[in-house]
């Protein structure tokens, strides 16, 4: 076709038009009204756009925005990072998106980029190469570089221009933890130049072009603002030597943190202090070099591949089968205001969900609402009242009784762990709901098929095992009873996408994954302590493997009590050959029941959990002991520890707990908090029998 | 002839309550807003109809939240009606929260929409107290004076007289035009219609008798809210299971403390607490398959001596009876509300005088006795309370269920207005 169609021209990705004034709009559109993405197609549309642009005579200046409401762009197309193979193709990639940039740096007109929502990964290297960024104050405009979470750096320019622009000791925790910032926060920093509602962003834009010409004209070109700097900030940027040397420090650190299992960070860097003082050509070139090396090392190669495996289109059903049109839950009723459903209505109301919290105790339904109210309104930075959080409480209605339900699109069961319990709940709540709901439970242990029996409609019940604290912890375990229907569990997984949780789809197993898991694990950890092991000790070993926390710091957050319920139930399956740890027995009749009581292998009576001599408060509860074991020795508690849980770990996979090694892989390190750069716990086993079978 | 006769009825789907709570109690950190987003949500929710078929929001309210001016829109968008349906407060003093009712049904009778979410909202907790003019005036020369030992001789000028705050509560409950409070106005009822100390203390024990014994029925229409202890209220709270006689006896008046015969025994408490409603024409009840509450079918307002507002009733249900054709006999149930004891009893006897309704309502007839089998059988606001913008709508609502626990039939809500007025609503279940 030599023109094209309107429809034709919708499809484009980049779109450049240049208006009467001078100004050139670059629209930046996803396929299908998704999120703009940087692959193959569109930087080449942007390319094309770019040389179209720098030819056009009399363009005054250059605004960048994306179609889509709250997602200026969603960063590079992953599938494409993980489908590079050889250096040379690694660098060429990287060649490309820093060669794009820098043309848009160096236009010979000022340029914006106008960042309504989530700017992130290449989208924000994009806009750094930009004159000026200007964003929507809302609160979906998150700026952000998360490579490091894929264990790679920033090689489209983002390691060199966000230290140029923000300064070192700013750009430092956003290039190492990869965590983003809002509106107002880049503003701040000076990532922003101007934060205005969404509708004035182009307004603002043109005042900056404006200014910029007005100035140039009278001969004072306009100077950037800065962001304030302490005498530290100004000795960093001034003297290169003075950068390094803060680097060094800063590398070291990292170093520390990661106990040497992530590459990616210490990378970050060493690339900024190689970079300190030197020009940009140079710069580029240490930031390519090291993604090289990085996306080809194994660490990077399984973080991206967690990321893959986490793509719901590719995990199959009943993941894929996620639509548009998968029936839309809103409004939730919790029954049970304990710890647990505080924790998910708190969750559910931060993500825009209507919810309804019962409880016949009116005590339980007071305290539940002031930790809810506290829990959200925690984010409020000023006195002024949070208009967010104040939207979101109003989202809550509370009961006494079963009232309402039946405009519940879910109702998840959420009391405590007695069957009785559960039987009269159940039964009231499947009397009134409707028949489209659905009616699901947070039983961590109990049978889902002993519980369906209670509901009307097998299809829709199912488990939706949320983990404590349920607003922080990213897994949701989908237990799957064996009526329930592929479009209930389809729905549930869309809730948990909105949720931003990763929803992982268990069989109706004894405490069905995570907790099977790490049951053996806990209760070796009980041994090791009843032969005279050091908690804190043995708790730093495990830090050391990667774990954000170690067994006993573990056992004393969910509570003794819990840890010992689990126990028994997991002990009354002959199946599972599991006994009961003595020693949570003992500490349970004495009241040691860890951060609840005060009390537990750490003093928590403090702000922060402290050391103390186990042996002393605890003698009364344990085995006089005088085998103290050689357990001082980081790799013998790990070789112990790792034991029952890769054991465990097969079992689960054996017995098809989850429906696949990738499922296990995201549920062990988004519910057990194990190491990213194992690749998840099946990776790792299989791994592990590799070195061994090797060995 | 008037057009109201030819009004469609305005139909009650559902609706709720809050309780109503003694003020500066458990309810004295809600404000408005939130009072009414709480009783909004819940009705919204257990009526099952759509927030977005609402086509406006209209809440009755008299102290208006200086925070959350046109509370109704506050209320709307918290309990997610949709940002483009408008919403609008309404005030008529005690039949506020009636009024509300009133203007859907107009609007619905212009073609102004066909579903609405109404109701009242009170906290007379959160009444404020102000500066007085005085000290308005001081602060204005303060900040004019310069320099240390003038400031300090401005700051020992303070007195009595620019300290004392206004009490909005009391220049609420005093009438501007009369210069009477309103419970001096009851005092007027009682002196003309010769209602005594032992006649509205046994009237007042009544209506707690009969609030308390109503309990269970009462809780059909509240919900439950978390108030400032974290406890949660389910029932109204000034409701005295053991109230006596005696114990009325000995409160002394609190108007007219010479002679006076009102006492805070046979007065109403002051209350805060909010009720919601979803109001629709006939053919949007129809899109829910759930039964209607039932509907109201005509409305009277109109004017009285201010001096005497607790007479309104009587007059509005004489103009609801003309307007109507009906009489006592149609009606099954009557609510009126008790402000006073002696405004209520004197409603009564009013009802009965053929002299009053010769004098001031220009009838050749007295309106006729008023049943009290069928008056206020649940116990009125002398024990539930009276939060004063909330109060009409609760009246609807308490009538229309209980209408219905009977099997259904008419019945009337009337209510006296501060500053001389009267509403009453004809309602059928």
């Amino acid at each position: 076709m030599s023109h094209e169609t309107p429809a034709g021209v919708a499809h484009r990705l980049v779109n450049l038009s240049v208006r009467a004034d001078g100004i050139a709009v670059l629209l930046l559109s996803g396929s299908g009204g998704r999120p703009f993405i940087l692959n193959d197609a569109s930087l080449s549309e942007l390319e094309t756009a770019i040389d179209q642009v720098a030819k056009t005579p009399n363009v005054r200046g250059l605004l960048i925005r994306a179609a889509h409401p709250t997602v200026f762009c969603a960063g590079a197309d992953i599938e494409q990072i993980a489908a590079l193979k050889t250096k040379s193709e690694i660098r060429a990639a990287s060649r490309r998106g820093q060669e794009l940039f820098c043309r848009i740096e160096d236009l010979p007109f000022p340029t914006a980029a106008l960042i309504a929502g989530t700017c992130v990964g290449g989208g924000l290297e994009l806009a750094l190469a930009c004159t000026w960024r200007v964003v929507a104050k809302i609160p979906e405009t998150r700026l952000g570089l998360p490579e490091v979470q894929l264990g790679i750096l920033p090689a489209w320019g983002g390691t060199t221009r966000l230290p140029l622009l923000v300064g070192v000791r700013q750009s430092l925790p956003m290039l190492l933890t990869g965590k983003t910032v809002d509106a107002d926060t880049a503003l701040m920093m000076t990532l922003a130049d101007a934060a205005v509602p969404p509708s004035e962003l182009e307004h603002a834009a043109e005042h900056l072009i404006h200014e910029y010409h007005h100035g140039m004209a009278h001969g004072h070109p306009p100077t950037r603002r800065t962001h304030a700097m302490n005498f530290l900030d100004y000795f960093v940027e001034q003297f290169p030597g003075v950068a390094r040397w803060f680097l060094g420090i800063a590398k070291k650190k990292a170093r520390a943190q990661t106990h040497g299992h992530y590459p990616s960070p210490t990378t970050i860097v060493e690339v900024m202090r190689a970079s300190a003082g030197e020009p940009r050509w140079s710069r580029l070139d240490f930031e390519r070099e090291a993604v090289v090396d990085l996306i080809t090392g194994p660490v990077a190669r399984r973080l991206i591949g967690i990321y893959l495996k986490n793509r719901d289109k590719e995990r199959g059903a009943p993941y894929s089968l996620v639509t548009k049109d998968t029936a839309p839950i809103q409004r939730i009723a919790v029954i049970g205001a304990g710890v647990m459903g505080q924790g998910i209505a708190t969750l559910l109301l931060q993500s825009k969900k209507e919810v309804r919290l019962i409880d016949p105790v009116a005590g339980a339904i007071g305290r539940a609402k002031a930790a809810i109210e506290t829990a959200i309104r925690a984010k409020q930075k000023s006195k002024k009242p949070d208009a967010e959080a104040e939207k979101a409480l109003a989202r809550l209605t509370v009961s006494t009784d079963f009232t309402g339900l039946d405009a519940m699109d879910l109702v998840i069961e959420a009391t405590p762990e007695k069957i009785a319990i559960k039987k009269s709940v159940l039964e009231t709540i499947a009397a009134s709901v409707r028949p489209d709901a659905i009616i699901a439970t947070n039983t961590s242990s109990l049978s889902l098929a002993e519980m369906s029996a209670f509901t009307a409609d097998k299809t829709r019940f199912a488990g939706l095992h949320f983990f404590n604290p349920a607003p922080k912890m990213p897994l949701v375990e989908l237990g799957r009873a064996k009526e329930t229907s592929d479009q209930t569990l389809a729905r549930l997984v869309k809730l948990a996408r909105e949720l931003q949780k990763t929803p992982v789809v268990v069989a109706d197993a004894p405490a069905f994954a995570v907790n099977r898991i790490l049951a053996p694990y806990l209760a070796e950890a009980m041994a090791m302590a009843n032969e005279g092991a050091d908690p804190a000790a043995v708790d730093r070993a495990m830090r050391g493997f990667g774990l954000p926390m170690g067994p006993f710091e573990l056992m004393d957050t969910v509570g003794i009590d819990v840890i010992l319920d689990v126990s028994r139930y997991l002990a009354s399956i002959p199946r599972l050959a599991y006994t009961v740890p003595a020693l949570a027995e003992r500490m349970v009749a004495s009241g040691t029941l860890g951060k609840k009581s005060g009390v537990g292998f750490y003093n928590w009576r403090g702000e922060k959990p402290r050391e103390h001599d186990f042996d002393e408060t605890a003698s009364h509860a344990r085995h006089s002991s005088d085998r103290k074991v050689a357990l001082g020795d980081p790799d013998e508690v790990r070789r112990r520890l790792l034991k029952p849980l890769r054991h465990e770990a097969q079992r689960v996979l054996d017995e098809g707990v989850v429906l696949s090694a990738a499922d296990l892989d995201l549920a062990s390190i988004f519910g057990m908090g194990f190491p990213a750069w194992t690749g998840g716990i099946a990776t790792w086993i299989s791994s592990a029998a590799n070195e061994e079978a090797r060995a | 002839m008037s057009p109201r006769k030819n009004l469609e009825p305005l139909v009650i789907l559902d609706g709720v309550r809050t309780p109503f709570v003694k003020a500066g109690g458990a309810f004295a950190n809600l404000a408005t807003d939130e009072l009414g987003r709480q009783v909004a949500r819940e009705t919204l929710l257990r009526s099952g109809f759509p927030a977005d078929r609402i086509r406006e929001t209209i809440f009755g309210n008299v102290g208006q939240n200086a925070k959350a001016a046109n509370v109704a829109r506050v209320i709307a968008l918290r309990a997610g009606v949709p940002d483009a349906v408008p919403a609008l407060t309404v005030h008529r003093n005690c039949a506020s929260g009636a009024e509300a009712i009133i203007e859907a049904m107009l609007r619905a009778h212009a073609g102004l929409g066909d579903a609405f979410l109404v109701g009242g909202v009170e906290s007379m907790s959160q009444y404020p107290l102000a500066m007085s003019k005085a000290m308005i005036a001081w602060l204005e020369r303060f900040k004019k004076t310069d320099g240390f030992i003038a400031r300090m001789r401005a700051l020992l000028s303070l007195t009595a007289k620019e300290l004392t705050p206004e009490i909005a509560l009391i220049q609420g409950l005093t009438d501007p035009v009369c210069g009477l409070s309103m419970g001096m106005t009851a005092e007027n009822v009682a002196r003309d219609f010769h209602i005594g100390r032992a006649a509205q203390d046994a009237y007042a024990l009544e209506s707690h008798r009969r609030a308390a014994a109503a309990r269970k029925k009462i809780r059909e229409e509240t919900m439950d809210v978390v108030g400032a202890d974290g406890a949660v209220v389910r029932d109204d709270d000034t409701v005295r299971v053991d109230q006596t006689i005696e114990a009325l006896g000995t409160l002394k008046p609190v108007f007219d403390r010479e002679f006076g015969t009102v006492t805070a025994g046979n007065a109403c408490p002051i209350s805060d607490g909010a009720v919601a409603l979803i109001a629709t024409t006939e053919a949007a009840a129809r899109e829910t398959k759930k039964a209607p509450l039932g509907r109201v079918l005509a409305f009277a307002t109109t004017g009285v001596d201010p001096s005497r507002m607790g007479l309104g009733p009587v007059a509005a249900i004489t103009k609801l009876f003309d307007e109507t054709g009906l009489s006592w006999k149609d009606i099954a149930l009557v609510e009126i509300n008790e402000a006073f004891a002696a405004q209520t009893l004197g409603c009564r006897a009013a009802a009965e005088s053929a002299a009053y309704a010769k004098a001031v309502l220009g009838k050749d007839h007295a309106l006729g006795a008023i049943d009290p089998e069928k008056l206020n059988v649940n116990g009125g606001a002398l024990a539930i309370g009276h939060p004063v913008g909330a109060s009409g709508a609760r009246l609807v609502l308490t009538l229309l269920k209980e209408l219905k626990r009977r099997g259904g039939g008419k019945g009337i809500a009337g209510l006296c207005v501060g500053g001389g007025q009267g509403t009453a609503l004809l309602v059928e279940a």
